[in-house]
């Protein structure tokens, strides 16, 4: 090896001459190895990981990417829709011609670490993150972003199919589901439907009423447990997707046309 | 002459992160040395216990901010174990192009933090200037200049972008020209050798006893490397050779931990390209990968700087119950009486330099 033999004049002033002095000419006339920050600034690749961006079209307000962020910098927020975004919507108009659900992602960009989970994980793809980087903030309050700063618009969507990112779905314990329906009420991308139930419940004037049971779509569903979050009796609990297609609870065909 | 301490640190030129270490001095001759840690604790095990087991992966970047991937792909092993998820060929082969690429940046800083500490402070602009190519290499795919979040639990974020084989291939052969500058600039460099030749020896047995690993292993002519011994991805099929420093003068000591370490950037080098040339088609992501998960597994893997491991207990939700990291630098820095012992104070920045140390991971 080089290094085990002695060391010669030409190993202490000629070698690293060489080398110092083709740096030199390099750095000097040729291309500098730095960029002049402000004035050029270096092009990032197309993965970068930046500022998000939401398309509202898009977004059916699930809450996923709240629920993944691992720092809880990005909160849903009730927002106002206009007749226009609501008719531009997605979700409301493809999948099951309903409102869409008013609630949007703001992010608190102080707290941000830029992991990319949020874009990994929205079922829709409406988290996107761009290239835009000079974050930067005169106060904390400043970084806070709300949610209708962070829309855009695409002038043509393309029809992605939900995705279960999640890899679980809801599974109903029938003995104390109380028909309630607030998870139908709540299920952003509405796979759920109230049927008839296990259970017959005798009411105090002495009629009997069927308790309804809700049923779920598995093929939309995304996954986002808000179904179990809402739940009043605790009914309801997440299982992954093996498990839930095999319990033989719904039949695909059966609430499709719902 | 009467002994004193002497604290150098939590701020010090020497110390390469916050922590403090105490000498005990007879004059100009250290007689014993006391590392103090915590500076830099961020208590990573329990955050890691209250979040779920695929969010985990971006505290594990932050645990070595040059060597963020390796103690990724670590996590994601031992989770992969725990789930019994099975990680697709292409994403292996991914995966260690990945590694090698960040254990070539890792090796660079290192070099580069190494130089100034000797005095040879255009030793870090070269070696930074390098080190630039292999992080640009890195986030083309993952889209970050230094913390990835890039491999995942069951596979990686994202396939390859398209024509990322020829940047890496033209990157890798500049980068063989810098070597050779290399070895010009410091390599033969009579000051070079004089502050690193014979100072800080360990023998191998001694190192072995305090739990050294790694490339200040190797140093001492054992042949160790966990990417042979106990294979992982795609590294047994794969043809390397664990570069060790063979016995003769200057055996144990700074430069041949140096010498180590530019060896195994040669042999990145060489791994990478068979990666590339043997690489299959197909997805990039197990098929399924549960979020919750019971039962314990622990997985190690070779770090830029020795031997990482990472113990996982699952209790069937979706956050771990308990997460341990064994970290190679802790013991290393935990050892450094034995190896200080002798030497004057003017060498401590040469030998604690040489072992590579990162105060992210070793105080968590």
């Amino acid at each position: 090896m080089s290094s085990d033999r002695d060391i010669g004049i030409m190993d202490i002033i000629v070698n690293p001459m060489k080398v110092t002095l083709k740096q030199f000419f390099k750095s000097t006339f040729g291309k500098p190895t730095t960029v002049m920050y402000p004035l050029e600034k270096r092009a990032p690749p197309p993965t970068y990981r930046g500022m998000n961006a939401v398309i509202w079209d898009l977004c059916i307000g699930c809450g996923i990417c709240g629920e993944v962020c691992p720092n809880k910098c990005l909160k849903m927020k009730p927002t106002e829709l206009s007749d226009e975004e609501q008719d531009r919507a997605w979700y409301g108009s493809h999948v099951a011609k309903r409102k869409s659900k008013a609630e949007r992602p703001a992010i608190n960009f102080g707290h941000c670490m830029f992991c990319g989970f949020c874009e990994d994980y929205c079922p829709t793809g409406a988290m996107t993150m761009t290239d835009f980087y000079e974050l930067a903030d005169t106060s904390r309050e400043g970084l806070i972003y709300p949610a209708r700063s962070m829309k855009v618009d695409l002038p043509e969507l393309p029809q992605l199919p939900l995705t279960n990112y999640m890899m679980e779905s809801p599974i109903l314990n029938s003995e104390t589901c109380i028909g309630c329906s607030k998870c139908v009420d709540n299920c952003p991308t509405n796979c759920i439907i109230m049927d008839e139930g296990v259970i017959n419940k005798e009411l105090k004037n002495g009629t009997v009423r069927n308790v309804e049971n809700p049923y779920f779509d598995y093929t939309i569903c995304i996954g986002c447990s808000t179904c179990v979050k809402v739940c009043p009796a605790d009914c309801l609990h997440m299982e992954p997707i093996s498990n839930s297609s095999s319990s033989g609870l719904t039949e695909e065909g059966e609430v499709t046309e719902a | 002459m009467a002994e004193m301490w002497i604290s150098m640190g939590p701020q010090h030129p020497m110390t390469h992160g916050l922590w403090t270490l105490k000498v005990k001095v007879d004059g100009e001759t250290i007689v014993d040395a006391d590392p103090e840690l915590g500076y830099l604790h961020r208590s990573v095990e329990k955050m890691g216990e209250r979040r779920k087991y695929f969010m985990n992966t971006t505290l594990t970047d932050r645990l070595c901010y040059a060597s963020s991937t390796t103690w990724t792909h670590c996590y994601a092993l031992s989770v992969e174990e725990l789930m019994g998820v099975e990680v697709p060929q292409r994403a292996q082969y991914i995966r260690t192009i990945m590694l090698e690429l960040q254990r070539l940046a890792s090796h660079l800083m290192w070099a580069g933090a190494y130089m100034p500490d000797l005095g040879h402070i255009t030793g870090a602009l070269y070696f930074w200037r390098d080190r630039e190519l292999f992080l640009n290499l890195l986030e083309l795919p993952s889209g970050s200049r230094l913390l990835y979040n890039y491999i995942r639990i069951g596979g990686v974020k994202r396939d390859l972008p398209d024509g990322f084989e020829e940047k890496t291939e033209r990157i890798l052969k500049l980068f063989e020209q810098r070597l050779d500058e290399y070895a010009d600039l410091f390599e033969n460099s009579k000051i070079f050798r004089m502050r690193t030749e014979d100072v800080g020896n360990f023998t191998a047995s001694q190192a072995m006893n305090l739990g050294i690993t790694g490339p200040n292993l190797r140093g001492c002519g054992t042949k160790f490397d966990l990417r042979k011994q106990d294979s992982y991805e795609i590294y047994d099929e794969i043809d390397w050779e664990i570069q060790t420093r063979e016995a003769g003068p200057g055996y144990g000591d700074c430069f041949s931990r140096y010498m180590v370490r530019i060896d195994e950037m040669k042999e990145s080098v060489k791994i990478i390209r068979e990666c590339f040339k043997k690489m299959p088609a197909g997805p990039t992501m197990a098929s399924k990968v549960p979020i919750r998960a019971s039962g314990d597994a622990f997985r190690r893997t070779e770090d830029s700087r020795g031997e990482a491991l990472m113990y996982l207990v699952g209790d069937g939700s979706d956050r771990p119950y308990r997460w341990k990291i064994k970290s190679p630098m802790f013991t290393t820095i935990s050892a450094c009486p034995h190896y200080l012992k002798g030497y004057k104070v003017a060498d401590i920045p040469s030998i604690m330099g040489s072992i590579d140390i990162c105060i992210g991971e070793t105080d968590k």
